[in-house]
């Protein structure tokens, strides 16, 4: 069931309804009925693996938090009887304890993910290398169906878990209310990736039917179909074409195709959390944002800290932080500091690991090489410019530029530049053939097709390009306002016929310029699939 | 306390670390700052700062660094 | 209290405005078929008429362009009207005269026969203009289940704004001046053409491997007799005169042997043009596919004396009222022709000239500047090919150069198809017989088909081989398509036909047409 499938939206309505006419007390079941519902209708043989996440992560979650209970009664009963050695002996073992839990459930649940989603990139790697030694008998390829979401719910659970080991939110013991905070349906298939302590806060809590959260949850649903269907769906035609026939499109084609891309992805994703968040507003809950106007960034880092956000935090908190203050890596950074002195010690665990997160993101989004890549491209940038630093210092005391409007805006475009050349990576799906490409610009470039009718030829006609235009000037210009308050509750101050128009024309937009129906092929969400 | 300080401005000479509570709300810190400050921590007081300790509470000002320093030193 | 009235106002209003809004707009945006493909209007023009009528014709464009209500009128007082519609499929005839029933009983509904050579929902446009135009009722709500394709949704005819939504990159003036009052295309569901293209070069009925009818439309035809039976009325089954596309002998017997059956009067005009006068040289108007006026008249003048004498039908002329309003209908019928025959000598072919169209060998060899394909990219051979004294065709590709190659072919006949431009292109050569159908910029290749063995596959394989030979060439991965032998390779089939364990047909085809 994708987001802009007629089945979805009379789906979304019928749930919102039931919603709201059920006694609270009921309503979070029910969002969990709805959410089975949802995901067995996406495909019967997906429920298994959902269900052995929900389960096993659950049990484990409160074998750790049985052990934290009993350890604390065991440390208050015997609190003058122990000594402080005996005490820290104790703890360690308990510790220890909680750690199996955790490790087991780590590995399991990243095993059915790894085993799921990269299987056949290994195979495929390994049959590679037998070749190139010389041949030999190669690896069929497993026939595996990948569920949906299924890197958006693992990590969902497994943060929890290791959230309750690290003793930040206390375990769930209602097993079903955790499989609801696991399988809630807005955010099974394309995130954002919720945090138990910040979700649970208004997920099982009873909603009365306020007419003021249903609409500002719908509105913010309908503008999430317009950033989908009228500017992403349209787009991606266009991007289709580009990247389709590399033989044609090279050059100044590739430009276009980048810069087409990276709206045509910003468009579609955050259209996506915003059905998906305003779909929970609409029923009183709260999803974390995901997204904070990243395109204004001036850095890659920044960038990264503002686009995809509870990614970006998953990854910090549960990789990041722990692999570059573990004791080994600790370690390495002093005896480094030691040896080769006080600049190459400090960075170290800098670059180690942003280095294995730069790689698990770059995997996380797939099991090929050009995500690799991709990944790693966006380590070298931010390295590059950590290690330009003290350039960029000298720089800005030479020239007070630092602050002024045009040297943001050069910021800004020049994020959004670096960006979209990454992007390319996922856009070419191949990294040769990526760098052969992103080589075309610079040795192809024919400025003539911008003004002698080619662009009309990449499935785009004059009237597609001015709902484009049209549609983003809109989208940036909300942006813009944003920066002053909430854009909903503005419109929401102003007078009844005003809002009337904004809203009622902003549904007519979508239902008359979106890009659905016959001639356009139901594209799924692009990160369905991560 | 002396020490916490030092390490903190030798990472940014220009920021009031004595003063300032919002180090991390206010994005003063980033996250390759708060590694070179655990890792220096690690040094300078033979304490580790696991990763469940890095949340902005801890961080956000010297003070709050400190008694979480002092906590840990404690435990050990 | 004041304050829960303003926002039940409030509530009620803008409700009022949306949906008026949503109405308005629809109206705007659904295609009008009164400029173009009027053929779309025909279904629902029925619904302004009074509905007392003694002759139902359901089918289609076998009978909507074939058979002409007001000679019916005016030689045999016969009030009769015609709901037929492009491509109608045999479940839409069936539901479309239960719709008809809620309205009226006639005595006698003419059903054409072509229609049972498909079983299975055909093409998404043609089951839009026989559907949309039905006002809602149960018989709509069945025909729309019975009749969409895989891509189809449902609540795209509830809402036809969802189906039609991108049409406001393409509306014009006419969308705005029909759109409430379309003007009337037909007489009585008649759609009039006077235009001649005289009939030749009818291409010989490829070979089938099952020739039966297939169980779906037996079903229906079934429930059509059945329905007829209930509300005593008489079901006559006719198939038109027009000699493409190919009606089987094998499919005559068929039909004969189920009218025998159920006791029903079949009545085939193929077999009946000495009796007509039909002259396909000059009572056509597309080389043998539809009747013109002419054409139409003379087959229903052949009908209107069996409806009055062996259905016994009345003669209902001295019923003044209804005299009255035929009379108005006359007025109109001259009318359309008139201005048809005007326009036509404008444009300079009169109605007598038989060689209406271009002669069949001009359209063989249509001249393209050479230039054009200088810089065309070499092309890319997908699917099984088929290679004919060095020349390579494969399916999809463009035409023009192939048959430039191939030279001259021995026969070439063209088909429109019902309702839309373009037309679908037969070229004969010896050996083969090459298909094409239009595509955006041009002729694409869409079949090309042994007829004889003097030809055989890339692979070797040519009719009279045998089923075996058949394997060893292709392997046994194979699909059974209404008893064929059906390959599949990109986007395009390789199909054989075995009777008696030899090969009997052999034809590539495209797939890129299947809906």
């Amino acid at each position: 069931m994708l987001f802009t499938s007629y089945e979805f939206v009379a789906f979304l309505f019928l749930v919102l309804v039931l919603y709201y006419v059920l006694p609270g007390r009921f309503q979070w079941q029910f969002l969990l009925l709805a959410g089975y519902l949802f995901y067995f209708a996406a495909g019967e043989s997906y429920l298994i693996y959902i269900l052995t996440t929900t389960v096993t992560v659950w049990f484990a979650a409160c074998r750790i938090e049985k052990v934290r209970e009993g350890q604390t009664k065991y440390l208050k009963e015997h609190k003058e009887r122990l000594g402080k050695e005996e005490k820290k002996l104790y703890k360690s073992r308990m510790k220890a304890k909680q750690w199996r839990w955790l490790l087991v459930m780590l590995l399991l649940n990243l095993g059915i993910l790894a085993v799921l989603k990269y299987s056949n990139f290994v195979i495929v790697n390994i049959n590679r290398v037998i070749g190139a030694a010389g041949g030999g008998r190669e690896f069929s390829l497993w026939n595996l169906v990948l569920p949906m979401g299924i890197s958006f719910y693992t990590f969902q659970a497994l943060g929890y878990l290791i959230d309750v080991y690290r003793g930040t939110v206390k375990a769930e013991k209602n097993l079903f209310k955790f499989a609801l905070f696991v399988s809630f349906f807005p955010q099974l298939v394309q995130g954002p990736i919720s945090r138990f302590g910040d979700l649970s806060a208004t997920l099982f809590e009873s909603h009365p039917f306020r007419a003021r959260t249903v609409c500002f949850g719908m509105q913010r649903v309908l503008w999430g179909y317009f950033k989908k269907l009228v500017i992403a769906d349209r787009m991606l035609v266009g991007v289709n074409a580009i990247i389709g026939d590399t033989d044609t499109y090279g050059g100044a084609y590739v430009f276009v195709g980048m810069l087409f891309y990276a709206l045509e992805l910003y468009a579609d994703f955050t259209g996506g959390i915003d059905i998906t968040i305003g779909m929970a507003e609409a029923m009183g809950i709260h999803v974390t944002e995901n997204f904070n106007r990243p395109f204004f960034s001036k850095s890659i880092k920044e960038y990264w800290r503002r686009w995809h956000i509870t990614m970006g935090t998953w990854f910090t908190d549960y990789i990041f932080y722990p692999i570059s203050v573990c004791k080994p890596m600790l370690k390495v950074s002093k005896f480094t500091r030691a040896h080769f002195g006080e600049r190459i010690g400090k960075r170290v665990p800098v670059y180690l690991s942003s280095f294995a997160v730069w790689l698990a993101t770059g995997i996380w989004h797939g099991a090929g090489w050009n995500f690799v890549a991709w990944g790693l491209g966006n380590w070298i940038i931010i390295m590059i410019s950590q290690e330009l630093e003290p350039l960029y210092e000298r720089f800005h005391a030479k020239f007070p530029v630092e602050g002024r409007a045009p040297w943001k805006v050069f910021q800004i475009l020049r994020t959004i530049l670096l960006m979209s050349c990454l992007r390319m990576f996922d856009c070419y799906r191949d990294v040769p053939l990526t760098f052969r490409m992103f080589g075309s610009m610079f040795t192809g470039w024919d400025f003539s097709i911008f003004w002698d009718g080619s662009l009309y030829g990449i499935g785009l006609g004059f009237q597609d390009y001015m709902v484009l235009l049209a549609g983003t000037a809109l989208l940036i210009a909300v942006s813009c306002i944003q920066r002053r308050g909430k854009v909903r509750e503005m419109i929401a101050e102003k007078p009844y016929p005003v809002r009337f128009v904004i809203w009622y024309g902003l549904f007519l937009a979508v239902l008359v310029f979106g890009a659905y129906g016959a001639g356009y092929d139901a594209s799924q969400f692009i990160y369905n699939q991560f | 306390m002396q020490e916490l300080l030092e390490i903190l401005r030798g990472l940014h000479p220009d920021v009031d670390f004595e003063n300032c509570k919002t180090l991390i709300d206010d994005k003063v810190l980033d996250s390759f700052d708060i590694i070179s400050i655990v890792s220096e921590i690690y040094e300078e007081f033979d304490v580790t700062i696991s990763a469940e300790y890095i949340k902005p509470e801890n961080f956000n000002s010297a003070e709050a660094l400190y008694s979480l320093i002092r906590k840990l030193e404690d435990e050990e | 209290m004041g304050r829960r009235i303003k926002s039940m106002i409030k509530c009620i209003v803008s409700g009022a405005l949306v949906v008026t809004g949503l109405f308005f707009l629809q109206k705007l945006l659904v295609p009008k078929y009164a400029a173009d493909v009027v053929e779309g209007a025909l279904i629902a023009e029925y619904y302004q008429e009074e509905k007392d009528h003694d002759v139902i014709f359901i089918g289609d464009c076998e009978v909507y362009e074939n058979f002409s209500p007001q000679l019916l009128w005016d030689e045999y007082g016969i009030n009769s009207y015609i709901r037929g519609s492009a491509q109608q499929l045999i479940w839409q005839s069936y539901y479309l005269l239960e719709d008809t029933l809620q309205y009226e009983t006639p005595r006698a509904v003419v059903f054409n026969v072509l229609a049972m050579e498909y079983d299975t929902p055909q093409k998404e446009a043609y089951n839009r203009m026989t559907l949309e135009g039905m006002e809602w009722s149960k018989s709509k709500h069945e025909a729309i289940l019975a009749s969409m394709t895989e891509k189809e949704n449902y609540v795209d005819y509830v809402f036809p704004i969802l189906r039609y939504h991108s049409r406001w990159s393409e509306l014009s003036g006419a969308d705005i001046d029909y759109m409430f009052d379309a003007p009337k295309v037909s007489h009585n569901g008649y759609y009039m053409r006077v235009d001649v293209k005289a009939a030749e070069n009818i291409p010989e009925g490829k070979p089938l491997a099952d020739y039966r009818f297939g169980d779906n439309a037996y079903l229906y035809l079934d429930k059509l007799t059945k329905l007829c039976k209930v509300n005593n009325i008489e079901l006559i089954l006719v198939k038109a005169p027009s000699l493409y596309p190919y009606w089987y002998d094998e499919w005559e017997e068929q039909i004969e042997a189920y009218a025998a059956e159920n006791g029903l009067t079949y009545i085939n005009f193929l077999e009946l043009t000495q009796e007509t006068g039909l002259d396909f040289q000059t009572d056509t108007y597309d080389g043998g596919l539809h009747m013109n006026l002419s054409g139409a008249e003379k087959i229903t003048r052949y009908l209107g004396e069996f409806l009055s004498e062996e259905a016994a039908i009345p003669d209902r002329r001295g019923e003044s009222r209804l005299s009255a309003r035929w009379e108005e209908k006359r007025a109109w019928y001259e009318k359309d022709r008139r201005e048809q025959l005007l326009a036509m000598a404008e444009k300079g072919a009169k109605p007598e000239d038989t060689g209406g169209g271009e002669t069949a060998q001009e359209a063989v060899l249509p001249e393209e500047p050479e230039e054009v394909h200088a810089d065309r990219k070499p092309v890319d051979y997908k699917g099984y090919t088929f290679t004919y004294q060095g020349i390579r065709i494969a399916m999809d590709m463009e035409a023009q150069p192939v048959l430039k190659q191939l030279g001259e072919a021995d026969s070439y006949f063209e088909a429109a198809s019902c309702a839309f431009d373009g037309l679908d292109k037969k070229y004969t050569y010896g050996s083969f017989e090459l298909d094409t159908y239009p595509g955006e910029d041009a002729d694409h290749v869409s079949a090309v088909l042994f007829r004889d063995d003097f030809v055989t596959t890339e692979e070797g394989i040519g009719i009279g081989d045998s089923q075996g030979d058949v394997f060893a060439a292709y392997g046994e991965d194979f699909l059974t398509e209404n008893g064929m032998i059906v390959y599949r390779k990109d986007d395009m089939k390789l199909c054989f036909i075995i009777t008696d364990e030899a090969v009997s047909s052999i034809e590539y085809r495209t797939t890129v047409l299947d809906e």
